[in-house]
């Protein structure tokens, strides 16, 4: 492995009893890389990105290799290393913040897990709900708050540990499309100050390019790497002028162009 | 009309109807119909007078309070351990599931008689009654709180680096402490039902086994006073849990939901 790299898998394969979710699944990823991976849906975008994780699905078949930092995320000993000294935050396109904790109370939980004083935590989620635009709303219930916010406030508790690597998994899937452009600008000014490697989810093309430095275009199930295309554009960017910009739509046309054979007619699945 | 004019116009014709009933009950007593039978109004007041500045009244009254708050608390505790234990080992629920469906079939007036038997008449065969019925609405309700949870929630956590204990303790119990709550209120007029069934069974104090006695006396005026008082308790108690209740789970969107109902 050289010094930079993140994250290896080689010759990934995972399957479900009768379903084949993973084939050949050759990636390398560079510390500090933004990836956005994009693909038709069902193509296994969530399994890689759990196996990265560390969260094995129950009663599948895994074969090859994935490295995170160094570390073996396919074994139980390598995973524990993952969560305890490489550190790594989660968004997921559901809601998963804790219905009965106050909005502070939500972001302090990874550092009380891992055993840092109060007074400490309070500070940390302080300072991150001051990056989200979230303060003044500490002593609020999650249903007290907008979807926008719940988000924002998720992306807040994942970064309070400052992970290396921050998964999310398409956090922006149940907004209305106007706050999910303002969230992807908003996105994309934290990664220009975060040093974290991140793997952005997503079956939005537009959205993939706004984030990523990096798209992944992943085949129909069984998932594979079909293509790596970088993004030279440097965060922060704007959302609206990566729309409107020529190289978006070149992208874009490309990318359609490699998920249109990729997606299969009604009823296919 | 305005809501607050509307209430106060309601609690009027509430208070109307409530005297004509009682006046009509007053009138007909004796008249029509034998007081033996349905009892009297004046007579019912002056027993419940006389009943609740007694020596009895207190003794009773804390007799039936303890069984209906052991068995409360008992049966919580009970039930929610063994809903924990009933999620968490398969083999363990699959072995007594049918046991618990069978016992929890059981009425349990019926059943009360056998823990009068094995307990005696004091407080512990009440408090058996009452456990016996809470200890299932906790453990059906620690069951749907734990197979409620979203799975998303555990991976999150997991991934933060929590361990299983630590899982338990801010995931798991919160969400069944959620869902027994909202059973609290439930719990706790169940609990009472129990112990009065169990002072009915057999008893030598409480309100239950007072209102026994004055039935077995055919004085109907003393149990309609009981019948006051058990309901008056009744009321308090599921108040007061409402207001425990809506302390513990201040979270919930309860204004919302109402709203939207």
């Amino acid at each position: 492995m050289s010094n930079n790299e993140a994250i290896i898998l080689e010759d990934l394969f995972l399957e479900y009893p009768g379903l084949r979710v993973l084939e050949n699944v050759n990636l390398k990823i560079r510390d500090g890389e933004v990836i956005a991976v994009i693909g038709p849906s069902g193509c296994g975008k969530t399994t890689m990105a759990h196996l990265i994780l560390g969260l094995v699905p129950p009663n599948s078949t895994i074969r090859g290799n994935a490295t995170v930092y160094g570390v073996d995320v396919l074994r139980s000993e390598g995973v524990k290393t993952l969560y305890r000294e490489v550190g790594v935050g989660y968004v997921s396109q559901v809601d998963t913040l804790l219905p009965w904790r106050t909005l502070i109370d939500n972001l302090v939980l990874p550092l009380q897990i891992k055993g840092v004083p109060k007074r400490e935590a309070l500070e940390r989620a302080q300072s991150l709900l001051k990056l989200v635009g979230l303060n003044g709303f500490e002593k609020f219930y999650p249903h007290q708050l907008s979807g926008g916010m719940r988000q924002r406030a998720q992306l807040a508790r994942a970064l309070i540990t400052s992970p290396k690597l921050l998964v999310m998994d398409e956090p922006f899937v149940a907004l209305d499309a106007l706050t999910r452009i303002k969230l992807q600008g908003h996105l994309s000014w934290l990664i220009s100050k975060l040093r974290s490697t991140v793997i952005f989810i997503t079956h939005d093309i537009e959205e993939a390019i706004t984030i990523g430095t990096r798209i992944i275009v992943m085949s129909r199930r069984p998932g594979t790497i079909k293509a790596s295309i970088a993004v030279e554009e440097p965060h922060p960017r704007d959302p609206f002028k990566v729309r409107a910009s020529g190289y978006s739509q070149d992208l874009k046309e490309k990318l359609l162009e490699l998920l249109s054979g990729e997606v299969t007619g009604y009823g296919e699945g | 009309m305005g809501r607050a004019r509307e209430l106060i116009v309601i609690n009027i014709y509430r208070i109307i109807l409530l005297m004509l009933l009682i006046l009509l009950w007053e009138y007909s007593s004796d008249r029509y119909v034998s007081s033996l039978i349905i009892g009297k109004p004046s007579l019912i007041a002056q027993k419940l007078y006389s009943y609740v500045f007694s020596r009895l009244f207190l003794e009773d009254l804390s007799f039936t309070l303890q069984a209906t708050f052991s068995g409360l608390i008992l049966g919580i505790l009970g039930g929610v351990a063994f809903g924990i234990a009933f999620s968490y080992f398969k083999l363990f629920a699959r072995v007594v599931e049918p046991f618990v469906i069978a016992i929890n079939s059981l009425p349990r007036p019926a059943i009360a008689p056998l823990f009068v038997t094995w307990l005696g008449f004091g407080v512990l065969s009440k408090t058996m009654v009452a456990f016996s019925i809470v200890f299932f609405i906790a453990f059906f309700n620690t069951i749907n709180g734990i197979a409620s949870i979203n799975p998303e929630l555990i991976k999150v956590v997991r991934v933060m680096g929590a361990s299983r204990i630590q899982i338990m303790r801010y995931i798991v119990i919160p969400s069944i402490l959620s869902w027994v709550f909202a059973a609290f209120k439930t719990s706790v007029g169940f609990a009472l039902i129990g112990a009065i069934i169990g002072e009915f069974v057999g008893s030598t104090r409480g309100l239950g086994y007072r209102m026994l006695i004055l039935s077995g006396y055919f004085d109907t005026s003393g149990v309609f006073a009981l019948l006051i008082l058990l309901m008056i308790l009744g009321y308090s108690i599921v108040k007061i849990s409402e207001k425990i209740e809506n302390i513990v789970l201040k979270w919930r969107p309860r204004a919302q939901i109402l709203s939207i109902l």
